[in-house]
């Protein structure tokens, strides 16, 4: 693998080109615009990132139809951060649009497909960067992570991705969706590739109130640290009897292995996991409702004219996508009068039960090791017609948003041909620890990208 | 009459920062239009909000002038709503926990003191401007103003006529600017006030059904407003109709108040806790450090003006109108200025000197120290009332101290017999007429010839050496 | 918790979606199915919870450091992303009446 962005440039281009294409990319950087701007830890390595991150030389148009041909006037920290440090823009990755989806179908640009098997999603909302990464396209991306949209999509394509603790990396110039539980990510072919770019793009942003000005320590070294005396946790909630066998038995060798590279296992409980899924799909709606209000072709963007003001905008905001309208209404709904207490209220005091799960456990252990989706890849449209069902995708990694704490999903191998992933999580700011130990579980799988 | 208003007030004020709420842009009025923008005040997708300590600091000096409890936590929400002036599609503003709580602002009105207990204060962010007369059969709309920062001050319902409705306005606004927080320029919307509004028998306790007013930015309005609509309320109860809860508009140019319709009024603005900034936490060491930096407030200043200086209260009030011209007459006096030359000083000629230069207390060039050292010089007999003026004038446009002045331009006043004596001589010599007509009995013949020796004099003559001489030569 | 069809237009014409008629019926069976499945939340005991959220317990401070509005610039002028740019001015269609809701 070369760390050249003009050569991975040529070999997108090509291969993207032909009916064999993937869809993972929305646009490519100029040929001539590929030379890195700085020397650093990124050497020149060619990054791909996801279409909702504001940069200056690509348009950013969060796959959605509104924000077609959107030119952003201002760069994002994270973007600026990656090419201060050597690191190359290559090009903008599928996604589902403004992130609300788990399989890159709610794109107006296509579906990405998965390059294990063309017939599969990549996962979602992240797609393009999974799958770009697994494609062989390049080593680094960056993705954005409110529900599970960096760590399921490595998951179904067999990359590492990590959601950083909330407020460890800036926001500002990711496109909002929902601003409590959003976080950018990174994904790498490797943990050290993603751990690389995760140090590149952390710390404290005066763009951005919720970063925090924790040090920011070497992560890419941290991965090689090992688990000797680590305690790993095993919670109960994300093995149920449901869980697919064949996906059971690849975590449970990876705790093996965890376990003969000298950590100890603890059985652990999260007892309101299950109310993750109903307070995530009224809080991040609740938020979405409002941050996509500025979607209104006054000041940028795509405008459908009317007569008036309200037919400007109903028009306008037409060009929304189903799931997207779908969140809109749902979140409107529990933000209106009357309900805010029984919906959105509610689903606050879930979420910091939640988040008191986190605290208690990682009182015992370091770590916390769990599946990252319940399946592997599943086949384009299987789940475009079950909203509910699709959520269900996110059921292992929406917490880790709900409560702010870090998480990473590792390749632990492959059912049927397909990548199934391994999730670690850890407590706030315990980035280092989940990495080390990410680097265990990584070294001792046996796989292969395709 | 037997109805009693019941009015309650919200009055939205500009803070005066240099830069807005939300972003870095300039906070500046009246420049080309879309010129102090950025990502963040324009609402693009990406860009998030931080807040401007100076915003914070005039909001907290604010709320203490208004005698607020300030809390230490407060609570940005989201206001959402719709608007093409509305970048974000939502407002950054303080909800269910606001800056500052349970203040009370003491006023004068006509029939002597009240005093209105404020219910809230809190911070919020500007809106832009949609300009309907600029694009024929369009809405122009310039941004520069969206982001800027507002507090928000909502009183209880404590006032009971329109006079005293401005009454309070016009010591709120006095507060604030003496505080210094906002320039409360009604013309340029930096104050702008709603009120709520509803009538009740006199001597009944419980609250009749409200109507609010919208859009009034100017106390004239708002008293005309009140009237308007106090009246309309005792009409359609006396015709034993009932009033129905309702937003009016204030039409400042036809002088009407007209029901929004029901679509611009029914809103649900799906308040929630902002994600994008952590609360407002003040501590209470910048509280009370913020409560001793206040100045005193002018009904304070007033009533120690005429205490400890023994000012009249006309004196008193209208030395205390600006916290400059305050300021100024305390150092004229700590200069060693007696009490009353000073406040007459400082009203009359130096007033008048200032409204000339268009200067204020705080950029006129004549030192508070000189201009009681030229009181002195009045005082000791150096120099007339009439070259005293003149030599301000000179302090202004040149510089220097009173007695170099006078020195220099020859103001000194003559008191000296021999040569006063010479002037008077020549004067009665000049005019038998009316020194005949004085010795005559007509005794208002004496201001003209004082006058004459003046003018001979070229006004360095002691006036009243001038009148003794004369009455004494004459007699 | 359900939703009627007459909820999800009022919802819509507060969010300024415009639905077809078609997608007015679907949406209303979809929430239904949503907000069923979030049911679960009710049998929660929250006696004890704070409605904070994780972010905003955290010791952030309130306000921004010295110097960060420096880098608020638009690299270019909002006519290069304006829909409808006109003198200086972003032009929207009227509103139904000339008066805004002012003192919002
Ligand atoms: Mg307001
Ligand atoms: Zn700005």
């Amino acid at each position: 693998m070369t760390h050249d962005a003009g050569s991975a440039l040529a070999r997108i281009a090509e291969s993207e080109a032909g009916p064999g294409g993937l869809n993972a990319f929305l646009s490519l950087a100029d040929a001539d615009d590929v030379q890195p701007r700085a020397n650093g830890p990124l050497a020149g390595a060619p990054v791909a990132v996801k279409d909702n991150i504001s940069t200056t030389a690509l348009p950013t148009t969060c796959g959605s139809r509104l924000l077609d041909g959107y030119q952003a006037p201002y760069e994002a920290t994270v973007v600026r951060k990656l090419r201060d440090a050597g690191g190359v823009v290559i090009g903008k990755t599928n996604l589902d649009e403004f992130g609300m989806g788990s399989s890159t179908e709610n794109s107006a640009y296509g579906p990405t497909l998965n390059p294990h098997d063309r017939s599969r999603v990549p996962g979602g909302s992240s797609g393009g960067s999974a799958a770009a990464i697994a494609a062989g396209y390049t080593t680094m991306a960056l993705g954005s992570d409110t529900g599970g949209s960096v760590r399921q999509p490595a998951s179904f394509c067999g990359v590492v991705g990590i959601k950083p603790t909330y407020g460890r990396v800036s926001r500002y110039g990711l496109a909002a969706f929902a601003s409590s539980l959003d976080q950018v990510g990174v994904l790498g072919r490797t943990v050290t590739d993603a751990a690389t770019l995760l140090g590149a793009i952390s710390g404290h942003d005066p763009h951005d109130a919720t970063t925090a000005d924790t040090p920011v320590p070497d992560y890419a070294d941290d991965v090689g640290r090992g688990v000797a005396g680590m305690v790993v946790g095993v919670p109960a909630e994300y093995f149920p009897d449901a869980l697919d066998p064949a996906i059971r038995s690849l975590l449970e060798s990876g705790l093996e292995r965890l376990v003969e590279a000298g950590a100890r296992l603890e059985k652990v409980s999260l007892a309101h996991t299950s109310y993750a899924i109903p307070a995530y799909y009224l809080l991040a709606p609740a938020e979405a409702s409002s941050n996509l209000a500025r979607y209104d072709g006054v000041r940028f963007g795509v405008r459908q004219e009317g007569s008036d003001i309200a037919s400007m905008y109903e028009k306008t905001r037409r060009g929304f996508g189903d799931e997207v309208k779908r969140r809109i209404m749902l979140g409107t709904y529990a933000l209106s009068a009357g309900y805010y207490d029984e919906y959105y209220g509610t689903a606050q005091r879930a979420r910091s039960l939640i988040t008191q799960d986190f605290a208690e456990v990682f009182a015992r252990v370091d770590v916390l090791f769990t599946p990252t989706a319940p399946t592997t890849a599943f086949s384009l449209g299987e789940r475009t017609g079950d909203p509910l069902a699709m959520y269900m995708s996110d059921v292992f990694t929406v917490t880790a948003n709900l409560a702010g704490i870090p998480g990473v999903s590792v390749p632990v191998g492959y059912v049927d041909g397909l990548p199934v992933g391994g999730q670690l999580l850890a407590p706030w700011w315990g980035e280092s620890t989940m990495l080390a130990a990410a680097g265990a579980v990584e070294a001792s799988s046996p796989g292969s990208l395709p | 009459m037997t109805w009693e208003a019941v009015i309650g007030i919200e009055i939205h004020v500009q803070l005066r920062t240099a830069r807005k709420l939300f972003c870095g842009n300039e906070a500046v009025f009246g420049d080309v239009p879309n010129t102090h923008v950025c990502p963040v005040c324009l609402g693009l997708p990406g860009a998030l909000p931080t807040t401007n300590p100076e915003a914070v600091a005039l909001a907290l000096s604010t709320a203490l002038a208004l005698d607020c409890t300030v809390h230490e936590t407060s609570v940005w929400s989201r206001k959402n709503y719709f608007y093409p002036d509305l970048p974000k599609g939502y407002q950054i503003t303080q909800f269910d926990r606001p800056l500052a709580t349970d203040g009370v602002v003491e006023f004068d009105g006509s029939d002597g003191p009240h005093s209105v207990r404020i219910r809230r204060i809190h911070m919020e962010e500007d809106a832009g401007k949609s300009i309907h007369d600029r694009v024929p059969g369009a809405t122009a709309v310039d941004l520069n103003r969206a982001g800027t920062p507002l507090v928000e001050i909502v009183t209880e319902p404590d006032l009971r006529t329109p006079g005293e409705v401005r009454a309070f306005l016009g010591t709120l606004k006095h507060t604030l600017e003496y505080v210094d927080v906002s320039d409360c320029n009604m013309e340029e919307g930096s104050l702008r006030a709603d009120a709520n509004i509803s009538i009740r028998r006199r001597g009944v306790e419980q609250l009749g059904t409200k109507t609010e007013i919208k859009n009034v930015n100017s106390f004239s309005g708002i008293e005309r407003a009140l009237t308007i609509e106090i009246a309309r309320q005792i009409k359609v109860l006396e015709e034993g109709g009932t009033i129905h809860q309702q937003s009016l508009l204030w039409d400042d140019h036809t002088g009407e108040v007209r029901p929004m319709r029901s679509k611009e009024e029914s809103h649900d603005y799906r308040y929630f806790p902002e994600p994008d900034l952590p609360p407002l936490r003040i501590s209470k060491a910048d509280i009370d450090a913020a409560g001793r930096a206040l100045p005193e407030l002018p009904r304070a200043r007033r009533a120690r003006f005429e205490t400890d200086y023994s000012l009249p209260a006309y004196d008193a009030e209208i030395l205390t109108q600006s916290a400059a011209t305050a300021d100024y007459f305390e150092r004229v006096v700590g200069a060693g200025a007696a009490a009353k030359s000073a406040s007459n000083w400082v009203m009359g000629a130096l007033q008048a000197l200032m409204n000339e230069r268009g200067d204020d207390a705080r950029t006129v060039p004549v030192r508070p120290a000189s201009l009681a050292q030229l009181i002195s010089l009045v005082k000791d007999g150096t120099v007339s009332d009439s070259a005293a003026k003149k030599v301000l004038g000179f302090m202004a446009e040149e510089g220097g101290d009173a007695i170099q002045i006078v020195e220099a331009k020859g103001l000194v006043q003559v008191r000296d017999a021999g040569r006063l004596s010479e002037w008077v001589d020549s004067v009665m010599e000049d005019n038998p007429d009316e020194v005949a007509r004085y010795r005559g009995g007509e005794r208002a013949v004496l201001g003209f010839l004082v006058g004459q020796v003046m003018r001979r004099s070229q006004g360095q003559a002691d006036p009243r050496r001038v009148n003794e001489l004369l009455a004494e030569r004459l007699g | 918790m359900s939703v009627t069809r007459a909820d999800v237009e009022r919802i819509a014409e507060l969010a300024r979606l415009e639905l077809g008629e078609q997608e007015l019926g679907r949406l209303t069976s979809e929430l239904n199915g949503i907000l069923g499945h979030i049911g679960q939340l009710a049998s929660l005991d929250l006696a004890a919870t704070s409605d904070l959220t994780p972010q905003i317990r955290s010791p952030l401070p309130a306000t921004r450091p010295e110097g960060a509005e420096e880098a608020d610039v638009l690299r270019q002028s909002p006519a290069s992303f304006a829909p409808d740019w006109r003198e200086g001015f972003f032009v929207v269609p009227p509103p139904p009446g000339v008066h805004r809701e002012p003192s919002e």
